[in-house]
């Protein structure tokens, strides 16, 4: 905010004061919008609390945690999915929406197969339709061992 | 028609054709259809003279049935004379000799016996395929289409009304008469035909129904590869006759739908009364998906039909209901409320689980209404709302937190004002000044 | 220059900022011209500082694109402002390039001297246009798709280089990843450049331009346009923040996720009128695909209302008339789909 030179050294002394009021303000003003735009960017900057989703997967548990004929259900995408622990100890990963209505299946242990509590759909533990109404397999996803961790990717 | 003259021109033929088509691809083709070169003899030759007059006819009647006949699933199979009857392989009237079993036009009970002839015989069907079933002939007999056929029905349908004639596909062909996006209009031909079906009770609007139904929907839009089609419940050939009527079928995929009504109170009511279990409510090719459309909307729909205003059931029907349309409305309202939110970029990962709940309770409280018992339909209806109801108070509470921070955003506003009104005094100033004494 | 004791002044910026502050701005149209182009420079500096902040977050591949864009909204503090403030002040920006421009041919201030400063004035208007184009197909929705797909098939159609220009755009043969790091290269590398290239060369000219002497006829620019252009800046920012508070910037769902068709989907608003254009010719023009005339046309047309200046020395009232039914056919299309 320079002032004009010319206007300046004509002015009467009081003027002068109420106009150095008013750069003052001006400036004050000017500086404290700046700084009000300040904050909302180093905010944003700052890490969130939260961490964002991976690119990669996520991770379902530790690899003892899944002993045979088990399972468990995790998220990914906001999409549950169902990671199983077959009989021989494979893992296998399967989006856990029944493909006929989007029911949550669960896996039985008991008869090694992948239940829909819905309509009976039925579903061998490698995704095939054993019977009920879904129309096709369950979607399998590809499960990464990392170390002792269990990570189901995105497929 | 085992002669041996049949097999050397076979023979013949065949050598002609490898020789055309070039060494290489005919074995390569040979390898991958195996059937092409049955180990016996068939019933007739793939091959006949047939052609070479019918090849020159004029007469579009006698000429395309040859070309249909070449794109179809018998064209390696059988000629002419496997179904014409006559001797494919000799001269004009020998081949053409009413004796030999020729005939031009064969009716509907001839047609049947010549088609069952090869396809009821477990033995002969095998040599091309594993899977083919071998007892249409019998079912077709057994049901009303056959049965029509052997009363000296001329109107009633024979293999060919449905399947086709020369250019017969495989039902798994999408192109087939009989494939899952053709058949309604195959059976409609007839059964949607007033004139055609004049002699009979049945209606005529079946097919105009069906493809407006769930059932028809699912089929013909979202490619459903097991939703029903005409045959999925009346059978193709007579197949459910003693499975309990298209009743039975729909049992065969609702089962839990079924278990529920059974154990209701309308089960029994229902056999006392005579009534149709599941058409009853549901109706039968018109059969909608069960929201408002089924009634429970306000009015009560259906239920109203025997449970209206001063009955002494009355109040127990508009109980369940009114359970599971409340339930269904607050659904509806959860859902739209996260889909607002996601449309302005709103990103609450327990929103989803907790709609997820909901949906995957409604989809049992569909099955619970079944039961027809106020108890079962209220906690299966409270169990959809309850996740509703959570989504609903984290989708507002999200949508209020948003809204907050926005309109804090606008306390910036004021001081920007005063930003203005400073900048404009000052310019006021400058160009007064200068105004002034310049 | 005016003042010899500017040369020997020991601090640099001082004396750099001494000399721009005392250029003189001509009064009326000169001072308008200032002042909107003021606006654009804030515009083209917000866009700016919003755009770095928001790369931050933003994951560019086809799985991931949408999620980071709602994480943004969502989980970042101030993510809400920053990604409205960006969207709105990118559409602002639009606007006061259509404005600059439009008042610019009403006023015939195109003419010599400032030809030049027109073609620059032309290049920003089409370069911010690209800019919201690409950037609105960032977060990977079905529109992305969509427009990915039209706009690399209408490249596709120009003469020649078509086949070479869509798969520059694309990176293959249908839009995905490739694509998509493409389009956020474009939108926040190359364009940005070509930008800040374009305002610093009006800058320039405008500042050769300016006349040497104060006169009755002039202001200095500092601080009497100064002033003005620094209202003209806190009534933006009041405007976006107006708009950010009360209009969220819709976010569809990812392309991946989404079942939706083509249908329901409309083009964004500023590039409406060659929608228009497509939908309303018929299959073929000539003997030759429409989109292929049209296309060329376009470029064509956008080439010759950028240079037409070049010609046009004397800036005759014809010349005029053809621009303005030009720019009315182009508002007036614009609006028409807008209300459709």
């Amino acid at each position: 905010m320079s002032d004009d030179p010319t206007s300046r050294s004509g002015a009467p002394e009081a003027k002068l004061g109420r106009r150095s009021l008013l750069d003052l303000a001006l400036t004050a003003t000017a500086g404290g919008v700046g700084a009000m735009a300040m904050i909302p960017a180093l905010r944003f900057a700052s890490p969130p609390p939260r961490p964002p989703l991976g690119a990669t997967g996520v991770v379902a548990g530790r690899r003892d945690e899944f002993p045979e004929r088990s399972a468990k259900v995790v998220t990914l995408d906001g999409e549950p999915v169902l990671v199983v622990a077959v009989p021989g100890g494979d893992l296998r990963a399967f989006s856990a929406r029944c493909t006929h209505l989007g029911c949550i299946v669960a896996y039985s242990a008991e008869r090694e197969q992948i239940e829909c509590p819905c309509h009976g759909g039925r579903f061998a533990a490698d995704g095939r339709v054993l019977a009920g109404p879904p129309p096709s397999p369950l979607r399998e996803l590809p499960v990464v061992l990392r170390g002792n961790e269990v990570l189901v990717v995105r497929g | 028609m085992r002669c041996s003259a049949d097999l050397a021109a076979f023979r013949l033929s065949a050598t002609a054709l490898l020789l055309a088509l070039g060494l290489g691809g005919a074995t390569a083709y040979a390898q991958a259809h195996p059937v092409a070169q049955p180990a016996a003899p068939l019933r007739t030759p793939a091959v006949e003279t047939c052609v070479n007059c019918h090849a020159v006819q004029q007469d579009a009647r006698l000429h395309d049935p040859m070309e249909r006949l070449r794109g179809s699933v018998h064209a390696h199979a059988i000629g002419c004379s496997g179904c014409h009857g006559g001797r494919g392989n000799e001269p004009t009237a020998q081949a053409h000799d009413p004796e030999a079993g020729f005939v031009p036009r064969p009716d509907a009970a001839t047609i049947a016996n010549r088609c069952g002839s090869c396809h009821a015989d477990a033995r002969f069907i095998r040599r091309f395929r594993e899977d083919l079933p071998t007892d249409q002939l019998a079912l077709y007999y057994s049901d009303a289409h056959g049965r029509a056929v052997a009363e000296g029905n001329a109107s009633a349908p024979s293999c060919l009304d449905c399947h086709g004639s020369h250019d017969i596909q495989s039902p798994s062909d999408p192109s087939s008469r009989v494939a899952r996006r053709h058949v309604h209009e195959t059976c409609g031909r007839c059964h949607a035909d007033p004139a055609h079906m004049a002699g009979t009770r049945l209606p005529t609007n079946q097919m105009e129904l069906w493809t407006h139904s769930v059932h028809g929907v699912a089929v013909l839009e979202h490619g459903n590869p097991r939703a029903p089609t005409c045959a999925g419940c009346h059978g193709a050939h007579g197949e459910y006759r003693d499975a309990g009527g298209p009743e039975g079928r729909c049992r065969q995929c609702h089962t839990d739908e079924a278990a529920a009504f059974d154990r209701s109170p309308h089960a029994a009511a229902y056999r006392r009364l005579g009534f149709s279990g599941c058409v009853a409510c549901h109706g039968s090719h018109d059969i909608q998906r069960a929201n408002g459309a089924l009634g429970t909307v306000g009015g009560m729909g259906v239920c109203r039909r025997c449970h209206g205003e001063g009955r002494s059931s009355y109040d127990l029907a508009r109980g369940i209901a009114g359970d599971a349309e409340d339930a269904r409305q607050s659904l509806a309202a959860a859902r739209s409320e996260v889909q607002a939110l996601e449309r302005d970029g709103l990103r609450v990962p327990a929103l989803n689980g907790m709609l997820e709940e909901a949906e995957q309770a409604d989809v049992q409280l569909r099955v619970a209404v079944h039961a027809l018992d106020a108890t079962v339909t209220r906690a299966a209806a409270a169990a959809v709302r309850e996740p509703a109801q959570r989504a609903r108070t984290l989708a507002r509470s999200t949508r209020d937190r948003d809204r907050r921070s926005r309109h804090m955003w606008l306390l910036a506003v004021p001081v920007l004002g005063l930003f203005i009104a400073l900048a404009a005094l000052k310019l006021r100033a400058v160009e007064r000044a200068k105004g002034g004494p310049g | 220059m005016e003042d010899p004791s500017v040369d020997s002044d020991p601090k640099p910026l001082r004396s750099l900022l001494h000399r721009l502050g005392a250029l003189n701005v001509p009064r009326g149209d000169g001072l308008a011209f200032v002042v909107l182009f003021s606006v654009v420079v804030f515009l083209v500096a917000v866009e700016a500082t919003t755009g770095v902040l928001l790369a931050l977050y933003y994951r560019p591949s086809v799985a991931d694109a949408n999620a980071s864009v709602r994480f943004v909204v969502t989980d970042v503090e101030y993510g809400a402002l920053v990604r409205a403030v960006h969207h709105w002040a990118a559409h602002g920006l639009l606007v006061a390039c259509g404005a600059t421009l439009a008042w610019a041919v009403l006023r015939r201030a195109y003419r010599a001297p400032n030809a030049f400063a027109w073609v620059c004035g032309v290049g920003v208007a089409f370069l911010a246009m690209l800019e919201t184009a690409t950037g609105a197909m960032l977060p990977w929705t079905r529109q992305s798709v969509i427009e990915a797909e039209i706009s690399s098939t209408l490249a596709g159609q120009v003469p020649v280089v078509g086949p070479l220009l869509r798969g520059l755009m694309l990176g293959g043969s249908e839009p995905g990843d490739l694509a998509l790091a493409r389009i956020l290269g474009v939108h926040a590398g190359a364009l940005p450049m070509a930008l800040t290239f374009a305002v610093l060369l009006l800058a320039l000219h405008a500042a050769g331009c300016t006349p040497r002497k104060a006169s009755e006829q002039t202001i200095p620019l500092a601080p009497n346009a100064a002033l003005r252009a620094s209202i003209a800046a806190a009534a933006t920012v009041i405007v976006l923040l107006l708009l950010s508070s009360f209009r969220t910037p819709p976010l569809a769902a990812s392309a991946e996720v989404a079942r939706a068709s083509a249908s329901g989907i409309k083009p964004s608003w500023f590039l409406a009128f060659m929608h228009q254009m497509l939908e309303a010719a018929p299959a073929r023009m000539i003997g030759i695909p429409s989109a292929s005339v049209i296309t060329t046309a376009l470029v064509l047309g956008f080439g010759a209302f950028a240079l037409f200046p070049l010609v046009d020395r004397r800036g005759s009232r014809a010349m005029q008339a053809v621009v303005l039914v030009a720019l009315a056919a182009i508002v007036g299309g614009t609006i028409r789909a807008l209300l459709s």
